[in-house]
């Protein structure tokens, strides 16, 4: 048995798989800026529910930020790796991801071997990633989970023209002082996400098939916006495209031993 | 005679009062509303009662900042830019470069010898650098604006900052604070990375002594500190004037210019 | 004796001098380098001067595979600022000239060339706060932040009064127009005159001839305005000297052939900065002899440059080298096992360049004009792309890349505009992937090194075989 652990700044995330790389449990919790502890409990958390106790684990394998603070001993991989790594056992077919986490976004090209190809990553401004949507979510006082179905059915979109997510909250408090509808806030939102990644990946290349990964793959109004401005398919991977990673990092350790 | 400024910002409203004779006999600050233009009227309001004048003593004002051109008591309106080079430069006419921190807007401002624009450089694109990313992180340390300044100073090995965003920065300092960091040596930190951003737009512009820093960042001693260090420099502080004053003096100054040469 | 202001090239002296001092200490590391007993004896401008000194770049410079081609460097090196110090307090027509030119015809005029491009890479490789100031005063004269941090320093130390003014510049029209335009700046404030060359936008024989008249004619006004002219016997020296340079430098760029890759990473901006004073001196061809001599063992007995344990990872720089932390190739290849093929900054392809006829003073300035027809920089920036994108897919296939780095100097816009073609035609030629990321060259504040440490680090970690 193996454990993969994604320890990034928004969520932690763990799998543990068996020989043959099926899943038997998985876990996701905030990081809540503490990886020690997130980790620590991702690993308790994943050998309760399935019932297996520690020494029957082969190998730990940690990616991610937080990657060093897995307490115990672990390989060390690169998310761009284990992303790659995990998408292409999930579906083969996958030849482009973008992944799209808490603070960073990215682009990678694999092959069908899942071995990476090229990649262009955004990790330096929170506008490509998951904390836009997070801040403007709170400033509009909307649930995280709520955003999606809301924008899916808005009649309109009010566009929203700061590039920066600091500077889009206060656009956006503008907007509702205005008496803009909060789901045509969020749409517009949304909107400014998707062309941005869909951007980042056409500047490398688009090679079907494509999928989606990370938390905010969770968000099919953003899948879809992404897939509009792409002009492909956005596939989101399943059963959960949060776990990418963490699967990617167990099967290289399950691979390693 | 009087004359107005009056300015208006994405944090802040300010409004000063002046004489003929240029003296400044009240002026104002107070955090904006969500209108600028009742922004405006109510900062007025309050610096004209702790003057003890009316609206219509007013012979002439000028409006600067957001919405200037909104404002509906204002005989004329100026850039910000003109504005804050004209007031830095009356204070200390020795003044040639100006960086002016704004709540979401970080400027450099390069005047000449009789306080003229004669180059500018603005970032309005990101947060890092403006009184926002201060006030993101004064927020994460649970501590005031006013006291982040106080407790940079006393950090004596300012944590490096490596992200330039805003909100990543914000999380770097959760993700120190849980792993035990002296929350003095973050505000260093984040006063020198300030410092840094500021250095690195004021370049752009050319550094020509004497150089001063405007907008209540100006105020945060860290900052100050750390982007003496990197210029090699001492700053002209402000002492007996608010540095946040700076655009609402200028554009009063405008105001009694224009008056006087419309007359 | 004149006053004139030398400290640039006094204080690339002296450091010259420490870092030779330090190697022949026999430390091996900045650990081992007692600095305590190096200074006993220094006055106080020398403690100054290794104060300000990297440390980085020192501990790499004295590490085994590094220490006996840098003492060849620094030796050689120094020989030539002396020539340079001596030659300005004695009154020699100082020419500053522009990386790809013809120092051995200005040295047999009995004149003191320096490369421009050179000390500002120098400056800011060796000491911590680099040339930063220099820059930030020409930045304050009214130039942007995104020219090139190689020429702002330049300029900027005139202006700071630590380079002399020049009797005049020789320039190519190579290798940008921001270039250019930018050196007519010192001209006007120096009064020195400003000889242009022009390099024609094609690499084919019509075009060389062209660049041979040009190249023939700013001589011949060089020659007119000093009435200085050339000493035959002085310039053959040089030529021979140069062939010989050339010699080895095909022979180390073949054995990088080899796996893993025997010629560490360090060298390349040492052998950029000995590019500049091509055939000035027997010591400057030690140097390529050393570096070759060394590669050649390590091959012959099958010594490597990295760490047993690591797997080699070659990469080829397709443009330029970050040149404010030169530990970086160190590190690299401790690090990941990332050894150096080539880069933009230093390939001399043989088959174009050749060796030099030195029977006339026709023959050899025709074969200098090939060479410098062809020097690195050059050469990629004239004509299309295919140049450029040729000379490095072959490279890429014959010394069997696994990874091409392109270190994009930020104010080359020339060499941003290429990118993508020489990315996707390697990646197609060669199939292998190509790193962007931005820098500027001679400015850590661009880029810091740990940055790029952690962007190569992430890329790396992804090339796999």
């Amino acid at each position: 048995m193996y454990v993969g652990c994604d320890i990034g700044t928004g969520y932690t995330k763990g799998v543990l798989i068996d020989q043959d790389g099926k899943i038997l449990s998985s876990c996701i919790i905030p990081t809540n800026a503490d990886p020690r502890t997130a980790s620590k409990t991702i690993i308790e958390e994943l050998l309760k529910n399935s019932n297996i106790s520690q020494d029957q684990i082969k190998g730990w394998g940690s990616t991610g930020w937080g990657r060093t603070y897995l307490p115990v001993e672990h390989e060390e991989l690169s998310l761009i790796n284990c992303i790659a790594k995990g998408i292409n056992f999930l579906s083969p077919s996958c030849r482009t991801v973008i992944d799209v986490g808490a603070q960073h976004s990215m682009v990678i090209l694999l092959d069908e071997k899942g071995q990476v190809l090229e990649f262009r990553q955004n990790d330096r401004c929170a506008a490509g990633s998951g904390r836009f949507i997070e801040v403007i979510s709170e400033a509009l006082r909307v649930p995280l989970e709520k955003v999606s179905s809301l924008v899916l059915n808005a009649k309109e979109k009010v566009n929203v023209t700061s590039q920066c997510a600091v500077f889009a909250e206060s656009e956006v408090i503008a907007h509702v002082n205005d008496g803009k509808p909060v789901d045509a806030i969020l749409a517009g939102i949304i909107d400014s996400l998707a062309r941005s990644l869909a951007a980042i990946a056409k500047r490398l290349s688009v090679i079907d098939e494509v999928f989606a990964s990370g938390g905010m793959a969770k968000n099919s109004a953003l899948v879809k916006e992404i897939s509009r401005y792409l002009g492909k398919e956005l596939h989101t991977a399943q059963p959960d495209p949060q776990l990418v990673g963490a699967i990617g990092a167990a099967l290289f350790v399950k691979e390693k031993s | 005679m009087i004359f107005a400024g009056c300015d208006v910002g994405s944090l802040t409203a300010k409004a000063l009062l002046m004489d003929e004779k240029e003296n400044i006999i009240a002026y104002e600050i107070m955090n904006v509303l969500p209108n600028p233009v009742k922004s405006a009227e109510e900062i007025m309001s309050r610096t004209l009662k702790k003057a003890e004048l009316r609206l219509e003593d007013i012979d002439y004002c000028i409006s600067t900042g957001y919405g200037r051109e909104k404002i509906p008591f204002a005989n004329n309106n100026i850039s910000e830019i003109s504005c804050h080079g004209r007031g830095a430069h009356w204070v200390n006419p020795a003044i040639r470069t100006i960086i002016d921190i704004g709540g979401q807007d970080l400027k450099a401002i390069r005047v000449d010898s009789k306080g003229e624009l004669v180059d500018f450089v603005m970032n309005d694109k990101c947060a890092a650098g403006t009184g926002r990313f201060l006030e993101g992180i004064a927020k994460t340390l649970n501590v005031s604006l006013s006291e982040l300044g106080p407790l940079a100073l006393k950090g004596k090995n300012p944590i490096s900052i490596i992200s330039t965003c805003t909100i990543f920065t914000q999380f770097d300092v959760m993700h120190l604070i849980v792993e035990g960091a002296d929350k003095a040596d973050i505000a260093a930190g984040v006063a020198k990375a300030m410092a840094q951003r500021m250095h690195k737009l004021v370049r752009k512009v050319g550094i020509k002594k004497e150089v001063a820093i405007t907008g209540g960042v100006a105020k945060n001693q860290g900052v100050v500190k750390y982007l003496q260090e990197i210029i090699k420099s001492e700053i002209y502080q402000f002492k007996d004037i608010d540095p946040q004053i700076m655009g609402a003096l200028g554009a009063a100054l405008f105001a009694k210019e224009e008056y006087m040469r419309k007359r | 004796m004149k006053d004139m202001p030398i400290e640039w090239f006094k204080r690339l002296r002296t450091t010259c001098a420490v870092i030779e001092t330090g190697i022949k200490t026999g430390a091996t590391s900045l650990q081992e380098l007692d600095i305590e007993a190096l200074l006993k004896d220094a006055d106080d401008y020398t403690k100054k001067i290794v104060e300000m000194l990297q440390p980085d770049t020192v501990d790499a410079a004295l590490r085994p595979k590094n220490r006996n081609v840098t003492l060849a460097f620094v030796q050689a090196y120094g020989e030539y600022l002396d020539f340079v110090i001596d030659g300005i307090q004695k009154g020699k027509k100082l020419v500053y000239h522009y990386f790809e030119s013809i120092p051995q015809v200005l040295l047999s005029m009995d004149m003191v060339p320096v490369c421009v491009e050179t000390i500002p890479v120098l400056v800011a490789a060796l000491y911590k706060d680099g040339c930063e100031e220099e820059i930030d005063t020409l930045e304050a004269e009214g130039f942007p932040a995104h020219l090139c941090s190689a020429q702002k320093g330049f300029l900027g130390a005139y202006l700071m009064n630590e380079v002399p003014a020049p009797d005049y510049f020789l320039k190519p029209s190579v290798p940008c127009d921001p270039s250019n335009m930018l050196f007519q700046y010192l001209s006007k404030l120096t009064g020195a005159p400003y000889i242009v060359f022009d390099v024609p936008y094609y690499t084919n024989e019509r075009a060389f001839r062209y660049y041979k008249e040009e190249l023939d004619d700013a001589y011949q006004q060089l020659v007119k305005m000093s009435g200085n002219s050339v000493d035959e016997e002085k310039l053959k020296r040089h030529v021979e000297l140069t062939n010989k340079q050339l010699e080895y430098i095909y022979k180390i760029q073949e054995l990088r052939k080899h796996k893993p890759c025997p010629d560490p990473g360090f060298h390349r901006p040492m052998d950029f900065a000995l590019y500049t004073i091509f055939g000035f001196s027997e010591k400057v061809v030690d140097y390529f002899r050393i570096v070759y001599e060394e590669a050649k063992e390590r091959v012959e007995k099958g010594m490597s440059i990295i760490p047993e344990d690591k797997q080699e990872i070659r990469t080829l720089w397709t443009w330029a080298f970050e040149g404010y932390d030169l530990s970086i190739y160190h590190w690299m290849e401790e690090e990941h096992g990332a050894t150096y093929l080539a880069c933009g900054l230093t390939i001399l392809p043989e088959e174009f360049v050749g060796y030099i006829d030195d029977h006339d003073l026709d023959s050899m300035l025709e074969g200098l004009a090939r060479l410098t027809f062809h020097y690195p920089m050059s050469r990629q920036v004239t004509s299309f792309a295919d140049t450029w994108i040729n000379d490095f897919t072959k490279i890429a296939k014959s010394h069997k890349a696994d990874c091409a780095i392109f270190a994009g100097h930020m104010a080359c816009k020339h060499g941003w505009a290429l990118n993508k073609l020489l990315s996707d035609a390697i990646r197609e030629e060669a199939g292998i992937p190509t790193l962007r990321f931005e820098m500027d060259v001679a400015d850590k504040r661009f880029t810091p090194p740990a940055e790029v440490k952690k962007t190569l680090s992430e890329f790396f970690e992804t090339i796999r075989h």
